[in-house]
């Protein structure tokens, strides 16, 4: 192709890497995107395009790129610019473009142009546009909505401004481009762009045209069709009006001046009606002055036919005059009532700021925004934002309305489109194609993170809602109401994790200070009291006391050792460390801790029970030591030898129990065994036993942290259809009631406690395939 | 009789005296500090053969007195801290410290954990005459080791457990030898990761767990509460090879 050889180096290259991206399209997409740098149109249905169009403007584009210094092709990386002009094939186009993009891996920007004109028509197409324009950003693309008076200017120095390489659009329907013989945009821009790509994307047939149409005209027009027939009506009023006064005026002042300068008032009254009527009214008294000019002014007067011939070039230019002034003056004050109105919404925008950066608090950014909407829109509006539950709080509506109002939807508000707007994060109710019926309209707070909230006004004009031009303020309102909301969130949060952290670090230095202070003098004490066992001679009533002290100084210890550790435990957030452990190793070092505090004062028999290839499972290996040492000292406080540990994994669970054969649970705590786990609980009241009842509630906050629970049961009978209902593992229980039995030597399987606990963790299979060579 | 000598830095007198009460007792040279400072420079001008330091002293860190000590010196340090935080223990196992003691602990347990250090020094210093426990004694590497029911010939690469032999992985074997030259002393995590499958292996705590589960399921009579190897919960391991009351 004549545009490939002649292109340098890096365009080939770049080039090459369409046309590989290309093949593939067509192969695997039967695509519409053709070759690049060529107006394209390739879909099968569409068999009567010009060929010869589509290679005029290839040469033509490739001609140009030859001759042309390119601006901004050669940046590093190559961006898609789709334009939706219309609705039609809008979405298709925005899909396709985001399917390029995601080939190509490119960025890819979408935009649409807002004329001036538009900022009084009705903007029902400009919804639906804007809407795609949602859909696109959720795709990935960045959207804008342009403002600009030509949209080929427009759209070029957009395009030349973000440097991207190609260009995406619709296809305006053929009949249309064969009825007014126009150059389709495409070409244009090619013209005028000749180092960019234009890829032109098929719109959809026929009958979905016909189909939005339909469902256009279902969509609420009719009232802003009066509405906009009654303020058209007052202009052309005007116009009649101007037009009478001017003649009558002409006509008091025709004796005085010559009939060209009277030409001149004519003229004033269309600047006049241009002024405030706009366009067609301006056009009708230009129109009507031209004929009562001729009716009165120009011989033979009150008959249209004229004597001197040379006022037909007279009244040629001051129709054409009037006309022209007409536009303009319409324009300019269309440009001037919008610049008001951006100016209104730019100071509203900026004292909303304003106020809005020094707002310190929830509830003022309520109010702030509530008023600045309510301020820009002449609406009720309410603005509800989530707790920290992510739930719609609606105890910080403002006092006027009781939150009872709202949930009886007295004023309309409906707390379950605002639910439904959170949750589908996009605006209903009035001027939607949601809850439409409604007549509030809801959008939610975005902010970068998260939905915050929404915002949900009554405006009394439902037409406002449906200019872009008012949708885009007030979604720049929302916007602003939710990153405020999110700044004192979040500087919220981090107070709190300062106030969290200085907390913590008091609490640790307290805690060490205090284990410090108390266990210094136990270690004192207690070594003290062994260092006497060694000073002989002693005679048995000494050694007896020195036992017992040591016996005391162990029970302080230990006491004093549970409740800093329930102290560290219960204050604040635990940090588990979580590694890979094997429960075996942990229940062997948890019994030698008690064996060794113990003193071997009772001789106590403790059997394990722990499932074959018991794979490795994540906890803290310190903290469920912790449990199973408060486990076994419980069982045996209260229980009798011999004390049986089981271990198993299943269900993604590791479950561990501990039993003893005792006279098991009191039968006074039946059915709320759960409370032995309370802190200062014990199953007896008051009782010879050393222990104030923390143990096990020191079991069950470290188990509770690792997201497992606690059980504690009687072994009756019951124990096994108990345990199956909680946990749905069979296997276990069968086998740990089993060995029950047998172990005990057939003792009574209905005596003793059971105390177990279940953590979820996933398992770490020990698998031996390394290590193959033995000694 | 030659003495050996220990300093004790620990700014509680009472802990301090009955300490040193008790060194005494075992024949021991005893210096006692009451700061870092003060400990520092015990330790320069009488070269001892045993530390006990106390982690939470006023004028700083224990542990940076370790690790300043490691340069120039290879006495056995044993730590006494009244902290139950793991991690601390393990920093200052990792320094260099070769056991540790929480408060509040026994005069037995002090006198078990200072003759477990001092096995080492036998393997370093041959010439020491100082013996607890002679069926302990590790000579050079090639001689046997023998606790409890089990043999362990490193000559031949030989393990038996009741006259019976057992065979190794070449893992849990050169896990076992780690152990064996460390008998009686707590060896972190890290420190066997280190030794047994290089540093590069720091980070894998549960390596150690499996093998060791191994060595204690053909080594233990009960592996679920065993005699030889112990676990000290979240910090390591320690062949234990006399019954520590």
């Amino acid at each position: 192709m004549e545009a490939r050889s002649s292109l340098s180096e890096i365009t080939q290259s770049e080039l090459d890497a369409y046309f590989t991206y290309n093949s593939s399209f067509n192969s695997s997409l039967n695509s519409d995107l053709h070759t690049p740098n060529q107006t394209v149109d390739q879909h099968p249905s569409h068999s009567n395009h010009d060929p010869q169009l589509d290679q005029q403007t290839g040469r033509q584009t490739a001609s140009n790129k030859r001759c042309s210094e390119p601006l901004s092709i050669h940046t590093a990386s190559s961006s898609l610019l789709v334009y939706l002009g219309d609705i039609h094939g809008a979405e298709r186009a925005v899909r396709t473009a985001a399917r390029y993009a995601a080939q190509l891996n490119v960025n890819w920007y979408v935009v649409t142009i807002d004329h001036p004109d538009d900022v009084e028509t009705v903007g029902i197409n400009r919804h639906d546009i804007l809407a795609v324009l949602r859909l696109a950003e959720s795709l990935g693309a960045q959207t804008s909505v342009l403002f600009g008076r030509t949209v080929f200017e427009t759209l070029i120095n957009h395009a030349r401004k973000l440097g991207c390489t190609t260009f995406v659009l619709v296809r305006p329907y053929q009949e249309q481009l064969t009825r007014f013989k126009k150059i389709s945009v495409a070409q244009r821009l090619a013209t005028a762009l000749p180092e960019i790509d234009v890829v032109e994307i098929l719109n959809p047939s026929t009958t979905t045209k016909i189909k939005t149409k339909r469902q256009t005209a279902q969509k609420p027009i009719r009232s802003t069709k009066t509405f906009n027939f009654s303020s058209s009506f007052k202009a052309y009023l005007l116009a009649l009006t101007v037009c009478f006064l001017s003649l009558i005026l002409s006509l008091q002042l025709q004796p005085f001046f010559e009939s060209t300068s009277i030409i001149m008032l004519f003229l004033l009254g269309v600047i006049i009606v241009g002024l405030n009527g706009g366009k067609g009214p301006a056009a009708l008294t230009a129109l009507i002055n031209v004929i009562s000019f001729d009716l009165f002014f120009v011989g033979p007067r009150l008959t249209l036919s004229l004597l001197d011939l040379q006022y037909v070039l007279t009244f040629a230019v001051m129709l054409g005059l009037g006309l022209l002034i007409g536009q303009l003056t319409a324009g300019l004050r269309r440009t001037a009532v919008l610049a008001a109105q951006r100016e209104s919404q730019t100071y509203a925008l900026f004292e909303l700021t304003r106020n809005l950066s020094a707002s310190l608090t929830t509830e003022q950014v309520i109010k702030i925004g509530k008023y600045a909407v309510e301020q820009a829109f002449g609406a009720k509006a309410e603005i509800i934002l989530i707790d920290e539950f992510g739930e719609l709080n609606c105890d910080l509506i403002t006092e006027d309305h009781t939150k009872a109002d709202y949930l009886m939807g007295e004023s309309g508000f409906d707390l379950r489109i605002a639910k439904w707007v959170l949750d589908q994060k996009q605006s209903a109710g009035l001027s939607t194609s949601f809850f439409r019926r409604s007549s509030w309209h809801y959008i939610p707070l975005d902010s970068p993170t998260e939905i915050r909230g929404v915002l949900a006004l009554q405006p009394e004009n439902a037409q406002l809602l449906h200019q872009t031009e008012q949708m885009r303020h007030l979604q720049t309102l929302a916007n602003q109401i939710a990153i405020a909301e999110e700044r004192i969130h979040y500087g919220k949060l981090a107070q709190q994790a300062n106030i969290q952290v200085e907390a913590q670090e008091l609490r640790n230095t307290m805690l060490s200070a205090i284990s410090h202070d108390l266990r210094t003098p136990l270690t004192v004490l207690n070594s003290m009291a062994q260092t006497c066992l060694s000073l002989e001679p002693l005679n048995e009533r000494q050694k007896q006391h020195i036992f017992s002290m040591i016996a005391q100084t162990d029970a302080i210890t230990k006491l004093a050792n549970n409740l800093l550790e329930m102290a560290r435990l219960q204050s604040g957030t635990l940090n588990l460390r979580l590694d890979w452990q094997c429960i075996e190793e942990v229940i062997g070092a948890a019994i030698r801790l008690v064996n060794h505090v113990n003193n071997q004062e009772h001789s106590f028999e403790i059997k394990t029970d722990i499932q074959k290839d018991m794979p490795l499972v994540q906890f803290d290996a310190v903290l469920i030591e912790r449990v199973l040492v408060n486990f076994i000292e419980n069982a045996i406080k209260y229980g009798r030898s011999p004390i049986e540990i089981a271990a198993k994994f299943t269900h993604d669970k590791l479950f561990v129990s501990v039993r003893d054969h005792g006279e098991g649970l009191p039968l006074t705590l039946k059915g709320r065994e759960q409370k032995l786990f309370d802190t200062f609980t014990r199953g007896e009241t008051e009782s010879a036993t050393v222990g104030v009842g923390l143990g096990l509630a020191i079991a069950k906050t470290i188990v509770m942290a690792h997201q497992g629970e606690v059980f504690a049961e009687n072994c009756a009978e019951s124990y096994v259809e108990n345990y199956v209902e909680k946990n749905h593992v069979e296997n276990y229980v069968e086998k740990s009631a089993g060995k029950g039995i047998d172990r005990s030597t057939n003792r009574n399987i209905g005596k003793g406690a059971i105390f177990s606990f279940s953590i979820p963790s996933q398992a770490l299979p020990i698998s031996t395939t390394e290590d193959a060579e033995y000694y | 009789m030659n003495l050996l000598s220990a300093i004790i830095i620990e700014d509680e007198p009472q802990i301090r005296r009955f300490v040193s009460q008790a060194l005494q007792q075992e024949n021991w040279n005893v210096f006692e500090a009451a700061t870092l400072k003060d400990g520092l420079i015990e330790i320069a001008t009488r070269q001892p053969d045993l530390l006990i330091l106390d982690l939470g002293l006023p004028d700083g860190d224990g542990i940076t007195l370790i690790k300043e000590i490691q340069s120039w010196s290879r006495m056995p340090i044993i730590v006494l801290s009244a902290r139950h935080d793991e991690q601390e223990k393990i920093k200052a196992l990792d320094a260099g410290a070769n056991d540790y003691l929480c408060k509040p602990f026994g005069i037995g347990e002090l006198l078990a954990r200072v003759r477990a250090s001092q096995r080492k020094i036998n393997t370093t210093y041959p010439e020491n005459t100082y013996h607890q426990h002679p069926s302990y004694h590790i000579g050079g590497e090639e001689t046997p080791f023998t606790f409890g029911n089990i043999h362990v010939d490193r000559a031949a690469r030989m393990i038996k457990k009741d006259q019976k032999l057992v065979h190794l992985t070449p893992t849990e074997y050169r896990l076992l030898i780690v152990l064996i030259a460390n008998v009686g002393r707590v060896m972190t995590h890290r420190q066997l990761l280190k030794e047994v499958w290089g540093s590069a292996y720091a980070e894998r705590g549960h390596y150690v767990r499996i093998y060791m589960g191994h060595l204690r399921q053909k080594l233990e009579d009960d592996p679920s509460q065993p005699k030889y190897f112990l676990t000290e919960t979240a910090v390591g391991y320690r062949l234990a090879v006399e019954d520590e009351s």
